[in-house]
């Protein structure tokens, strides 16, 4: 249980930030402590790029208690992409470092009148100038501070304040909504942290057996034990082919024709020198691919498929490549591409003539060093979609919500994905959406097209997902949540069943799980999140599954409540218009996202008026006032 | 929104200025006395203090009974024997105390000798166990401060059973207190510092715990306000006069909010450690004030969240949303404490003071038997006291 600091760079002042008992209690740690931290600091009409805006760094209790896939740390700010929340997850050390200096959270704010990075030790912060770092890439950035410190670090793209700049973390980032751009705003350059401290447990023994209980669940589950490690995020392409999610074209389509050149397997075969993954992990999904000679991080799912069949490109080898220079250069490759695939489109419209085409690969090694650099079109690309989309035009097709680019899985096949898409929190993000296209297609297979059931399980999934983060967990894991069974055999008549029963499963998810309060669901569920077993033993916290899903309706309604304070109001929960008005396939009448239907169940489950502001009655029961 | 019931009680005549020690003579004759006997300690004497008052008194052709000059630091019974003795022999009729909260104290400590006609102080230990009218009595505190001068508290130490004794009592306000700025002017930055955060701790501490009342809270913001105006100005630039007749005032309001509304775990905790650790008491106060108000906040933020206001100004007010405002109360005082290491020295955690860490436990121990402890907004068990003395080392 360590303390949190809070750094004001304009003053170089660092203080103790009150983070008391209760506040743990209510809030766990990880991005729904971050939450509460900006709900308390961030005034209405701040500007993200202002000294007034605050970077929440926050670890989880399940750091260093080397729980299955537990490295992961969150940092939370004001989106200079969106202009509202966003939280951004990330798997490198620097969380577990930060632990060991004895600190749970770093809350940075002000702007540092030079160029600076900071030293967090066990005694406290230390401001270094940080000049003969700027202008480095990421790795080289890190390989200067050296030693066995944790490190954040951002390269040229948050430098230059591109709007979806990443912050890394070894080769992992905290990639979305422009945390980097923040850093970079307050001449920050990185932060490292050193520390010698052990984590206390509340049952040592204990804590050991819930971890090898979990291991082993994890190691005989066919996606954590067998796929994921095997083909990486990737493995999900053939899933999101199948079901006709797998956007291509700027999501003008569901399929694209040469999916298997830029799949998970052919990855594996042709430019996969090994596995590997975050510290404590288990799953191990990360690529470790070949770029000029050195052994470097392979492209997730996500890249591959926006970089891939979004572009109509079928060159792998020139994702992976990307994939490389775009973390070198520190920015966001969803978001990149999601712009990349807009200009596209422009440029075919006509509205824009800026030289990129769908299949055309040969300049956009040049553009993304421009975009890192905002050079020419590249300072235009930096903006992101939606403020592309205002000054040049197709907003129907600037494929994002919110503001922040939707990631490869296309949701007019998977409409309850589109609901979440269009009410997560931080934008376009599919986990904050409760990642339902796991539910529709690529784990179980309920019907996708229906909008029976979707507001329920939608809030459940993303309330889930919300818990699992605060707790410190990847969401890998999770996919152990849906026995293997089910999803080893997708035709057997139970699975069958499972699904019809998940369409009109709706009113029992609102009765038994959304609307029932937490303490009448004492349970600990050992296959469907060990989280909350893993937690208690760890915290001494009353952690089951009750209480866990209301930690994460509490953080979602938390962040919305911030976004609300910060403008959104309920027509920002949209999709841009070819998700919601075009057919993905003519032939089908049910391939767009309905999303006004679900918006109202939705809602209704989550104890939103209709104007999506939770009412008074929720906030009281979640203690949020 | 008013208590449902609440008493406030200060009869204290205040008199604050640039002069004001030159009122003594008329104060002494409205009283209708003429031989006071006068309280101080050596450290009042070798800084001229006493020299400048009793020049204020020298053409008034009053004679002063006598002068006792040995009060020790945190007071004593001894010395409460000894001066009542010398009281009694030099025929006095009143008393004046020309010094910190030790010494002011033990002149309440001779008052109570003298008017109960006792040679056994002991017997009146406790609350409102007093029977008779004390000696007309004046206050001068050189220090800002305890805010003894106008509290209805006296803490004398009892060295033969090693503990603090409080004598509680309304009778035991002076009859006047006079603020001049000469008596703290040369006060050193270490102990402005330390003082003023004793002040801003019963400030707070009135304004949040469970016997508070309106005239104590509109003491207590007035306090507040001061202190955020006049310490740092006060520590960095001592000979700046109305800055330490300001801090003056707010001791002096702190200690009148307080006087009625009590204080809470920070005293009860700071008492234990300044017994068990010999810490200075205004910057043991100081160091353990956020950890508590951490430990208070579920109960006392909207108390918090107002203080903020006085603690920070409005510009700060504004630009904190209202969820964030009790939190960022706590933050200002840490970074007040910072400023003020910085400037001075002062320390901010207790390992700096010089604590060990195989003290806390007693201190924990000691602190569950102090009277204090029961007016904290939230009950504070010994593993709370330890868990926050922890955080506080």
């Amino acid at each position: 249980m360590g303390k949190v600091l809070k750094v004001d760079l304009t003053t170089k002042q660092v203080i103790e930030y009150p983070w008391t008992d209760q506040d743990r209690k209510l809030f766990i740690g990880g991005k729904t402590m971050a939450a509460k931290i900006l709900y308390d600091n961030i005034q209405a009409g701040t500007d993200p790029f202002s000294s007034d805006n605050y970077i929440v760094i926050t670890t989880s209790p399940l750091n260093g208690s080397a729980a299955p896939s537990s490295s992961r740390f969150n940092m939370s700010t004001l989106s200079p992409l969106t202009g509202f929340i966003i939280s951004s997850n990330c798997g490198g050390n620097f969380g577990l470092h930060l632990k060991r200096a004895g600190y749970d959270g770093l809350v940075i704010t002000g702007k540092a009148d030079e160029k600076t990075w900071l030293e967090v030790t066990e005694t406290g912060v230390a401001f270094h100038n940080a000049d003969n770092l700027w202008g480095l890439t990421t790795s080289k950035t890190q390989e200067e501070l050296g030693g066995k410190t944790g490190k954040l670090v951002i390269g040229p793209g948050g430098e230059n304040l591109v709007r979806y700049a990443g912050v890394f973390s070894q080769e992992r980032t905290a990639g979305r909504g422009g945390v980097g751009a923040v850093m970079g705003y307050k001449n920050l350059k990185a932060v490292t942290a050193t520390g010698t401290k052990k984590p206390e447990f509340w049952k040592p023994e204990k804590v050991r057996k819930v971890n090898l209980s979990w291991v082993k669940l994890l190691k005989n589950h066919d996606l954590t034990g067998d796929k994921l490690p095997k083909y990486g995020s990737a493995y999900l392409m053939k899933g999101m082919q199948k079901h006709s999610i797998l956007a291509t074209h700027n999501f003008k389509y569901g399929q694209y024709k040469d999916w298997e050149m830029c799949s998970g397997h052919t990855l594996a075969k042709d430019h996969l020198i090994k596995n590997e993954g975050c510290v404590t992990c288990t799953v191990q999904c990360a690529r470790a691919v070949e770029v000029n000679g050195n052994k470097v991080k392979g492209p997730e799912l996500e890249t591959l498929g926006l970089l891939g069949p979004n572009l109509e490109n079928n060159n792998i080898r020139a994702i992976i490549d990307w994939n490389f220079q775009l973390d070198e250069l520190g920015i966001d490759t969803i978001s990149v591409a999601g712009s990349v695939a807009l200009a596209m489109e422009l440029n075919e419209n006509g509205l824009w003539n800026n030289g990129l085409e769908f299949g055309k690969i040969d300049n956009l090694t040049q553009l993304f060093e421009d975009i890192a650099y905002r050079r020419g079109i590249g300072n235009e690309l930096a903006e992101g979609t939606k403020r592309m989309s205002e000054k040049f035009g197709g907003k129907a097709y600037a494929i994002h919500a919110k503001g922040l680019e939707i990631a490869a899985y296309e949701p007019r096949s998977a409409v309850g994905h589109g609901l979440g898409l269009a009410t997560a929190n931080r934008g376009g993000c599919h986990l904050n959406a409760g990642y339902m296209v796991f539910m529709e297609g690529l784990g179980l297979q309920m019907d996708p097209y229906t909008t029976m059931s979707k507001g329920a399980l939608v809030m459940f999934m993303q309330n889930a997902m919300e818990a699992v983060a605060a707790a410190g967990s990847c969401f890998f894991p999770v996919f152990a949540f849906v026995p293997s069974f089910l999803i080893e055999k997708p035709n057997n008549f139970i699975t069958k069943i499972v699904n019809v029963v998940l369409k009109y499963s709706g009113l029992v998810v609102n009765l038994f799980v959304n609307w029932m309060p937490g303490k009448f669901l004492p349970l600990h569920l050992p296959f469907m999140l060990p989280h909350t077993l893993a937690l208690k033993v760890v915290t001494g916290m009353n952690t089951h599954f009750g209480n866990f899903k209301d930690i994460g309706d509490r953080g979602f309604n938390l962040e919305r409540m911030f976004n609300i304070r910060m403008g959104l109001t309920a027509a920002d929960d949209t999709l841009p218009s070819r998700l919601t008005d075009e057919l993905q396939d003519p032939n089908n009448p049910k391939s767009k996202v309905p999303l006004k239907r679900m918006l109202k169940d939705y809602y209704k489950a989550r104890g939103w008026d209709e104007n999506g502001i939770p009412t008074q009655k929720k906030l009281k029961y979640l203690k949020l006032v | 929104m008013l208590p449902l019931y609440y008493e406030f009680y200060n009869p204290v005549k205040i008199i604050s200025g640039r002069k004001a020690l030159e009122n003594i003579p008329y104060e002494l004759g409205i009283m209708q006395v003429h031989k006071p006997m006068i309280v101080t300690d050596k450290g009042v004497v070798d800084n001229g203090l006493l020299d400048i008052v009793l020049n204020c008194m020298k053409d008034s052709g009053l004679a002063i009974g006598v002068i006792y000059a040995e009060t020790p630091p945190d007071s004593s019974i001894i010395a409460v024997n000894k001066a009542a003795a010398l009281f009694r022999d030099n025929a006095c009729d009143s008393i004046i105390a020309v010094g910190g909260g030790s010494v002011i104290d033990t002149a309440k400590g001779i008052n109570i000798v003298i008017s109960e006609e006792t040679d056994d102080i002991i017997r009146f230990v406790g609350a409102e166990r007093l029977t008779k009218i004390q000696k007309p009595f004046i206050a001068i505190p050189t220090t800002s401060g305890t805010g003894s001068e106008v509290t209805l508290v006296s803490v004398i130490y009892n060295p033969d059973k090693n503990v603090k004794m409080a004598f509680t009592s309304n009778l035991l306000l002076p009859k006047v207190t006079i603020l001049d700025p000469r008596m703290t002017i040369g006060l050193p930055p270490f102990l402005t510092a330390a003082t003023g955060m004793d002040a801003l701790t019963h400030a707070v501490e009135a304004y949040s715990c469970l016997q508070k009342n309106p005239l104590s809270d509109a003491h207590a913001i007035a306090a507040i306000t001061l202190i955020r105006d006049n310490l740092i100005e006060a520590v960095k630039n001592g000979k700046n006069e109305q800055a330490r007749l300001s801090l003056a005032n707010a001791s002096l309001f702190a200690g009148a909010a307080f006087s009625n509304s009590m204080v809470g775990s920070v005293h009860g905790l700071g008492h234990a450690t300044g017994a068990v650790a010999h810490t200075h008491h205004g910057m043991t106060m100081a160091i353990i004030l956020p950890h508590v108000m951490d430990f208070n906040l579920e109960k006392a933020s909207e108390n918090y969240a107002a203080l903020l206001l006085h603690l920070a100004g409005e510009e700060i007010y504004i630009k904190t949303p209202a969820p964030g405002r009790a939190k960022k109360a706590i933050e200002t005082i840490r970074l007040m404490n910072q400023t003020l290491r910085d400037i001075c020295g002062m320390s901010v955690t207790l390992s700096q003071a010089g604590v060990k860490e195989d003290q806390l436990e007693e201190i924990a121990r000691k602190a569950m038997g102090d009277g204090s402890m029961m007016f904290n907004p939230i009950e504070m068990e010994y593993n709370d006291a330890l868990r926050v003395l922890k955080s506080a080392f």
